[in-house]
């Protein structure tokens, strides 16, 4: 569904993602590993449109999307959530949900489904975004990509910031797309034990390369990242 | 009762006279100086074409499409490279240019138009309005404002390409991820920007007339208007227009009108000391 193929992006004259190759499957879940200024996010933002890579290819359902603008590698069907969610803070909850669906008009159905997988956003339909709290905000920014009926969904540390309860909420609701709606998704997280739980299949990344990959059992039993991301010695 | 009404039909000019300005600074971080010369070159349009004794259409729609069309071309070129830039950087740039602009424009008017200005001409008597006598012109003028603006909020407010652009002014990579192509964006709001300063030239050739060297005054008002309301706030703006109309009105007749613009950003000044996000905005 996805390939990223020996991809760089630099940001000025730094380079930050140095050649990296990943694959996504239809249906499966990728955890995206590794620690802050890792190169993640660069990477992410690169394949959704939001960063110019250097060099390499994103291919996304047989395409070339490398060279594609944001908005039309969003309507494409692949969603990203960023680290900042980048929500509209005066809109309501419902306007920003709506605009997730953009340019199309959002579907009553579909905006059923996702206040059905996050309750909170339901009660909260006519509040404005920016007053909510952070699980909140992280809820309604995959909630908003969802509109789309994207296949693919990218998500940038939604655990960050987050309380423990709120983090099991988002990662139930993540589960429930991956298994109930065959949702494609690849995840980048610190919090490594959750996002292996989530994902079948794994890649970690140090310094702007991917140093490690496997299933997510196999990482999980792998010393190095018992070392470093699970706090085994 | 006199300088209500005086001060509502001026206030109605320059709530429509700063959307334009307000809505493309929240959009696109452009803060477009020369939106008064755009007004300006609209009235010279509408004032030739009405000289050369065409029908009030044409010279209406001449002088709307000319408001219109100069601000395409300002969006399609010189504002190219300033939409590469990004925060504070991408505010200056667009100074700098619009600011270029509305010097090219105003020697261009002056050289060309030195005499030329736009006046609407309405037959009729003046009407009794509670008591005070309207012009017809003003009464107009202000019915097309209030249409034009309350159209505007409602096209803002309840339609999917308004909600678009509310996103974008909230959140520009947001908006992005949504789905909304920005550079597209963009361009229909500065269109739409260009044919409101044409609707505004036109409703002031109603009321008075527009002048070629009238541009820089335009552009000021329109400036203080967009302070008071908020940047980018185009309901604020609605508000500020009609408040400092009545403010206008009142310091011309009790002070002087030489004094009133002084007045206006002595206003401006203290919304940004007590109301930085303007009168409708919360206070931080």
């Amino acid at each position: 569904m996805l390939r990223v193929d020996e991809l760089h992006v630099a940001y000025g004259d730094t380079a930050v993602v140095h050649g990296v190759s990943i694959r996504v499957e239809v249906g499966a879940a990728v955890a995206l590993i590794g620690s802050n200024g890792a190169g993640k996010s660069t990477l992410l933002r690169a394949v959704c449109g939001l960063s110019r890579a250097t060099r390499g290819d994103v291919v996304f359902d047989g395409r070339s999307i490398v060279t594609d603008p944001a908005f039309r590698i969003a309507r494409a069907g692949l969603a990203y959530v960023p680290a900042e969610r980048r929500l509209f803070p005066g809109m309501t909850v419902r306007d920003n949900l709506a605009m997730g669906a953009y340019p199309r008009k959002p579907g009553e159905g579909r905006l059923d489904e996702v206040l059905t997988l996050f309750p909170r956003l339901r009660e909260r339909r006519r509040q404005a975004a920016g007053t909510m709290s952070g699980g909140e905000q992280q809820m309604l920014a995959i909630g908003r990509a969802l509109m789309a009926q994207p296949r693919l969904l990218l998500l940038d540390e939604p655990s960050t910031g987050l309380a423990p309860v709120l983090v099991d909420e988002v990662y139930g609701a993540l589960r429930v797309l991956c298994d109930d709606q065959d949702l494609t998704i690849v995840v980048a997280e610190q919090q490594v034990p959750r996002v292996l739980d989530l994902a079948d299949h794994g890649y970690v990344m140090e310094l702007g390369r991917i140093c490690l990959q496997g299933t997510a059992a196999e990482l999980r039993d792998h010393p190095e990242v018992q070392r470093a991301y699970l706090g085994m010695a | 009762m006199t300088f209500l009404l005086d001060g509502i039909v001026f206030g109605l000019q320059l709530s429509l006279v700063a959307v334009g300005l307000t809505l493309i600074y929240g959009l696109g971080g452009v803060l477009n100086l020369a939106h008064g010369q755009l007004a300006v070159v609209a009235a010279m349009v509408g004032a030739v074409l009405l000289a050369a004794e065409l029908p009030m259409v044409v010279a209406v729609a001449g002088a709307l499409a000319a408001g219109g069309a100069l601000a395409w071309l300002l969006d399609a070129t010189l504002l190219r490279p300033v939409y590469r830039l990004a925060g504070e950087r991408r505010v200056l740039l667009s100074l700098l240019v619009t600011l270029g602009v509305a010097f090219l424009l105003d020697g261009i008017l002056i050289t060309t138009q030195p005499f030329t200005a736009l006046t609407v001409p309405v037959a009729g008597p003046a009407i009794d309005v509670v008591g005070v006598s309207m012009r017809r012109g003003s009464l107009i003028a202000s019915g097309v404002a209030v249409v034009a603006l309350v159209g505007l909020i409602v096209f803002l407010r309840w339609t999917r390409f308004g909600r678009a652009v509310r996103s974008m002014v909230q959140d520009e990579e947001g908006a992005a991820l949504c789905g909304v192509d920005l550079s597209r964006t963009r361009t229909v709001v500065f269109v739409l920007s260009g044919l409101l300063a044409g609707l505004f030239a036109l409703t002031q050739g109603l009321i008075s007339s527009v002048g070629a060297t009238d541009g820089l005054d335009i552009t000021i008002l329109a400036l203080i208007v967009t302070v008071v309301g908020g940047l980018g706030r185009v309901s604020g703006a609605v508000v500020a227009g009609l408040l400092l109309g009545i403010v206008h009105a009142l310091a011309s007749f009790y002070i002087g009108a030489f004094v009133t613009i002084v007045i206006l950003l002595v206003v401006a000044m203290l919304t940004i000391v007590v109301r930085p996000a303007g009168i409708l905005g919360k206070v931080s």
